[in-house]
């Protein structure tokens, strides 16, 4: 039998696990327009995902990284801030994400018993 | 905004080199939009800010968070450092074995000096592997490091089925009781020589220790070093099958045959010297001719047992043979 901490530090691990994927799905599903880092956590908050700050700007700067996105630095406004967009190479990914995404979702919601 | 410089940099401090002027400045701003949206009515406080950065997190955490997976040796890497770093340490373990014994074969050295010998030889065993398995974790640092992966995939073959050991392999011969037969084996080779220096066989029959030497001509020691290593030879073949198969187990009875009759020889010699002393008795003599005389019966016992294990080794391999000789007899 685990104890109390064992048992929430590992529904803790797997509920950030479940929530990892499903992040980077909702990143580059809200960039189509270009965004700063503060912008887009309100934003996914506002459509119901919360997410932590520590995981979004590092997650922003990999998936530049890896060519899904596309950032520049903009002066105009109160203050100079990074601005993020999804790439054209970042579009295809998220087109396939998507797919994924709706297959997935279908067979958990049928396995769940989901209406 | 003091407070908030003092915290920016402290992040800046956890922070690589590369990229971290970049990171600052978005840190920055975004800061102040949080504080921002926090303060609606004039400007912040000390108090508002210091409020910001507890929530936001230690400037440590922070800047972990920026850092990607560090691995000295990743997942990706680490099958291929356990099969290199087991077949090194296999390969040097039975190098310096191996040389140490051949090391011994040609020289005459006492029971004390064989001691240090052995000392010395794992302490070498020692130094070398933790030499090896050092070079072997720089080489996987800088291999991880660069990303280099290596092309375990293309290795897969199509694994067969029916090549898997049975259930229940009783021919079956573990790791460490191969080493542990290699080991006594080498041992033995290394008294025989001992013996063979000395000119015969080393004992003491009186308490304290008084070394008689029974005078065997050194071409019988010779002759068992000889077997003995070819043993060794088998013993590594079947330590690297981890099974004893047909071949192996016949070439295990051949070498038996062959040391069992040798040591019969010197059996002979040993009784004759037996007989020779001083404080030999009759009963003695006589029970322990007749020992010498039922001697070889244990051959038959050897050869009964070897041959027993044989067959039932021929008979797993092919179970077809027991349901052709069933039917045989029930057509007879």
């Amino acid at each position: 039998m685990m104890t109390t901490d064992e048992y929430s530090e590992q529904v803790e691990k797997l509920t950030q696990e479940l929530r990892r994927g499903i992040v980077v799905l909702a990143v580059l599903s809200q960039l189509d327009e270009p965004q700063y880092g503060y912008s887009l956590l309100k934003r996914l908050e506002e459509k119901g995902l919360e997410v932590d700050q520590g995981t979004v700007y590092p997650l922003l700067r990999r998936l530049e990284k890896n060519g899904l996105l596309e950032s520049e630095w903009n002066t105009e406004g109160s203050r100079p801030r990074r601005y993020y967009q999804i790439s054209p190479q970042g579009r295809e990914v998220l087109a396939r994400l998507l797919d994924e995404w709706i297959n997935i979702a279908g067979a958990m919601n049928t396995m769940l018993d989901i209406k | 905004m003091d407070l908030m410089e003092r915290y920016i940099v402290e992040v800046g401090r956890h922070l690589p080199r590369k990229g971290r002027e970049d990171v600052l400045n978005e840190l920055r701003s975004t800061l102040q939009d949080m504080l921002d949206d926090r303060v609606v009515e004039g400007k912040p406080t000390e108090a508002d800010v210091e409020a910001l950065l507890r929530e936001y997190g230690s400037p440590r955490q922070v800047a972990n968070s920026y850092g990607s997976e560090q691995y000295v040796i990743g997942p990706d890497l680490y099958p291929f450092f356990v099969m290199v770093a087991k077949f090194g340490l296999m390969a040097i373990a039975i190098a310096l074995m191996v040389s140490f014994t051949v090391g011994l074969i040609g020289s005459t050295i006492g029971l004390l000096d064989l001691g240090l010998s052995v000392l010395d030889l794992i302490a070498q065993l020692l130094t070398t592997s933790l030499s090896f398995l050092g070079s072997v974790l720089i080489v996987m640092m800088i291999l991880q490091r660069w990303g280099i992966k290596p092309d375990i995939e293309e290795k897969k073959q199509e694994w067969n089925p029916r090549s898997l050991p049975a259930v229940d392999d009783p021919f079956r011969v573990s790791w460490a009781e191969s080493i542990f037969t290699i080991i006594f084996t080498g041992i033995w080779i290394v008294l025989l020589n001992y013996f063979r220096s000395q000119g015969g066989i080393v004992i003491s029959v009186t308490i304290p220790w008084e070394p008689t030497i029974i005078a065997v001509p050194p071409v019988y020691f010779v002759l068992l070093i000889v077997i003995a290593l070819l043993e060794l030879v088998q013993l590594v073949i079947v330590m690297r099958q981890g099974r004893r198969t047909v071949a192996t187990r016949t070439a295990q009875l051949l070498f038996d045959l062959a040391s069992f009759y040798v040591s019969y020889l010197v059996l002979g010699i040993i009784v004759e010297w037996i007989q020779a002393q001083p404080w030999s008795v009759e009963i003695l003599d006589n029970s322990i001719s007749l020992g010498y005389r039922f001697f070889p019966i244990l051959l038959v016992f050897v050869v009964i047992g070897a041959v027993v294990e044989i067959v039932k080794m021929v008979i797993r391999r092919n179970p077809n043979l027991t349901d052709l000789l069933a039917n045989g007899n029930n057509q007879a």
